[in-house]
């Protein structure tokens, strides 16, 4: 009775914040109060599918699940990202029956780093996709051996885990487990590649000693190697074995080679598309279908936006304030892109309050002094923060403008002409959005 | 010339790190000072009498473990050096260098003992914005603590927290007004990442001692610090903001 009733409820809730507009978890919150054991008490399909990682995983999902409905099967997933407990339980009772039977022949969900161990309590993934452990969001994660531990005790038999094996991290959480690699291979990391201001590749997470690398894709990801304990990068099913930025075509090795337009031009998109076909080949999928699927695929998650307005173009790149991989991905696509760039930080978090910025000092800025950066403006609240970071980068002082307060946006705007590259986080997207020329009209093709 | 010493740079790295050392650099710099800034990760064969300060950044708590073992050797050196007056900075985890011991649920393990303090690591984490007061200045320290441990001491404080938590824990194992260790020119503080980026005033007490002990006499140049002092009102006024709504609610 209290299954139905809370099936029911969640239901009811959802349809409400659906008419209203609010969040995903609010429903699967009062499901849970009324029935704690709601999600393993649903039936679920033979395919059940996390994904978790610091970066990457809203868009992995949508490119997985673009991958799986184009070849036939109706998939659940959670769209909005909402990834803790709460937000799966009303991803699955909003896809099942009034009694518990989810419809979908596959579920696919992103997972959050801390809570995948919590809701896997509930809901056990018949594979489970580590990404990624990186600096992330000091605020709620601590450090990415932290984040590792909390993966590592999600990580349970029975289950595949398909895991990045050029990261140290990544394949320590998964020790253990029955897993299948994917990796990026040297001939597909682009040349001149830099690869960050700090260095969390130097030591092995599991026993200390020296890594070395036999070539570095970024920050700790490569080819490394343990001479103290041996741990090294994982064997590869799927590999990255090219990656012509001229013309943004991957190749994706698995036995045979596989090439695909990336719908953004970028390693770290590459990545993730790498992840996802790598989950989808486990999933069964043909590999020609997953080509045809999401080749030149754009995202929809709304993490990157273009504009056109005045005869240039206007790039949001949605990235991770307290994450410098985000960051440093946004500001090499920008400065190979060629154009100027805004950084806006204005509300570091939009989900809690912290003044914390130490971040800013793991970003790699000196990617934006290339020469194919004309201007560098920067906005937000805390823009004496970037400026003091970025007075000690190689951009050149007369390339910097500091606008201040988000009010300058507009004005800024109507003065650049200039394709312009916005780099900012989720909690301050719509603040430059709102600060649009009335005449941008939005496209899709980059 | 005044030598600044950047101790485990990747060892103990988390959080923008090290900004501590650039900002103290172009400071000493801009007043007038030659500088030499030396980093590594291998503290066999360092003469720490041979600089002139001495910086250990945030590592985890595994890595804290790595940074105790390597330091094994040098705590005579340590403490020599800290009676002579080296200024030195622990921040973040590095803190609980200084400490006489560190003790975890399985496991204790000496450190360099420069501070008659112990240090008793949680399960659980204490993370959060602070502001912190403190005899060295009318000004707060803002910044991050990202711990997982108490420090069981009679010293007395380095800070006195406002906001956010502290660190000293009372013999009841509650948690007491006080956070982090100061003692001659020996700074120690779980606030983490780049601690004088956030807190300029700070930055100039440590370089203003240092250029003193350099070129005694001397009278160091003003230096432009606009970014920094206006970043530092900004994260204060918004920490203010949240204090004082805690404390009306």
């Amino acid at each position: 009775m209290r299954k139905i009733l809370a099936i029911v409820v969640c239901k009811l809730a959802a349809l409400v914040g659906k008419l209203i507009g609010r969040g995903s978890s609010k429903p699967g919150a009062l499901a849970l109060k009324i029935c704690p054991d709601i999600i393993s008490r649903l039936e679920l399909p033979d395919t059940v599918v996390a994904v978790t990682g610091s970066n990457g995983k809203t868009s992995t999902v949508e490119l997985a699940v673009k991958i799986l409905r184009d070849s036939g099967r109706r998939v659940c997933w959670n769209r909005e990202g909402s990834n803790q407990t709460e937000g799966i339980a009303t991803m699955l009772i909003c896809d099942s029956t009034l009694c518990g039977k989810v419809r979908s022949d596959a579920v696919v969900m992103e997972s959050d780093e801390r809570y995948a161990r919590l809701t896997f309590k509930y809901l056990k993934p018949t594979h489970f996709m580590i990404l990624n452990i990186l600096r992330d969001q000091m605020t709620r994660n601590a450090h990415p051996e932290f984040i590792c531990g909390k993966i590592a005790e999600a990580v349970m038999s029975g289950m595949k885990v398909i895991v990045n094996a050029d990261d140290p991290m990544s394949l320590l959480a998964a020790e253990g487990a029955e897993t299948v690699g994917f990796g990026v291979e040297d001939v597909a990391v682009p040349a001149g590649k830099k690869t960050g201001v700090y260095d969390d590749g130097a030591y092995c997470p599991r026993c200390g000693g020296k890594l070395s690398y036999g070539y570095r894709v970024s920050g700790a990801l490569g080819a490394f190697r343990c001479e103290s304990c041996g741990l090294e990068r994982g064997k590869v099913r799927y590999s990255l074995s090219g990656f012509d930025t001229e013309n943004g075509v991957i190749t994706v090795f698995d036995g045979a080679d596989h090439r695909m337009k990336c719908g953004i031009n970028s390693l770290y998109h590459a990545y993730n598309m790498l992840a996802a076909f790598a989950l989808c080949r486990e999933l069964g999928v043909p590999a020609e279908s997953i080509e045809k699927s999401i080749s030149d695929y754009f995202l929809t998650n709304g993490r990157v936006r273009c504009w056109e307005q005045g005869g240039r173009k206007l790039v949001l790149l949605t990235s991770k304030h307290e994450n410098s991989t985000s960051y440093d991905y946004s500001l090499e696509y920008a400065a190979r892109a060629g154009g100027s760039v805004l950084v806006i930080v204005d509300a570091v978090s939009r989900k809690y309050f912290t003044g914390e910025t130490s971040w800013l000092w793991d970003i790699d800025f000196d990617r934006l002094a290339s020469e194919n950066v004309r201007k560098v403006y920067i906005a937000g609240k805390y823009v004496w923060d970037i400026a003091q970071r970025l007075s000690y980068s190689e951009i050149p002082a007369e390339k910097l403008e500091i606008i201040g307060e988000l009010d300058g946006i507009g004005d800024m705007l109507s003065r650049e002409k200039n394709d312009l590259y916005i780099v900012t986080c989720f909690s301050d997207r719509d603040k430059f959005i709102s600060r649009l020329p009335a005449d941008a009209a939005e496209r899709k093709e980059l | 010339m005044i030598r600044l010493l950047h101790l485990f740079p990747n060892l103990m790295n988390l959080y923008g790190d090290w900004g501590n050392i650039a900002v103290l650099d172009r400071a000493l710099r801009s007043m007038g000072a030659e500088t030499e800034v030396v980093s590594g990760d291998c503290a066999d064969g360092v003469d720490l009498m041979g600089f002139d300060f001495v910086f250990i950044g945030a590592g985890t708590e595994k890595r804290v473990r790595q940074a105790a073992e390597r330091l094994s050797g040098m705590r005579d050196e340590f403490h020599a050096a800290a009676r002579e007056g080296k200024v030195m900075l622990f921040t973040g985890t590095a803190s609980e260098l200084v400490c006489r011991e560190i003790a975890a649920e399985n496991e204790s393990f000496k450190a360099l003992g420069l501070f008659d303090a112990v240090v008793r690591r949680t399960a659980d984490r204490q993370t959060g914005d602070v502001l912190y007061r403190s005899g060295l200045s009318d000004r707060l320290a803002a910044g991050f603590v990202n711990k997982s441990g108490f420090v069981m001491t009679e010293e007395p404080p380095l800070f006195t927290p406002c906001f956010g938590p502290g660190s000293f824990e009372s013999a009841g194992g509650t948690e007491a007004p006080g956070e982090g260790l100061h003692r001659g020119n020996v700074f120690a503080t779980y606030l983490t990442g780049p601690v004088l980026v956030r807190n300029p005033w700070l930055k100039k007490i440590v370089a203003e001692e240092l250029f003193r002990r350099a070129y005694p006499g001397a009278e160091p140049k003003a230096y432009p610090d606009e970014y920094a002092e206006k970043g530092w009102s900004v994260t204060v006024s918004e920490l203010e903001k949240r204090m004082n709504a805690a404390r009306n609610s």
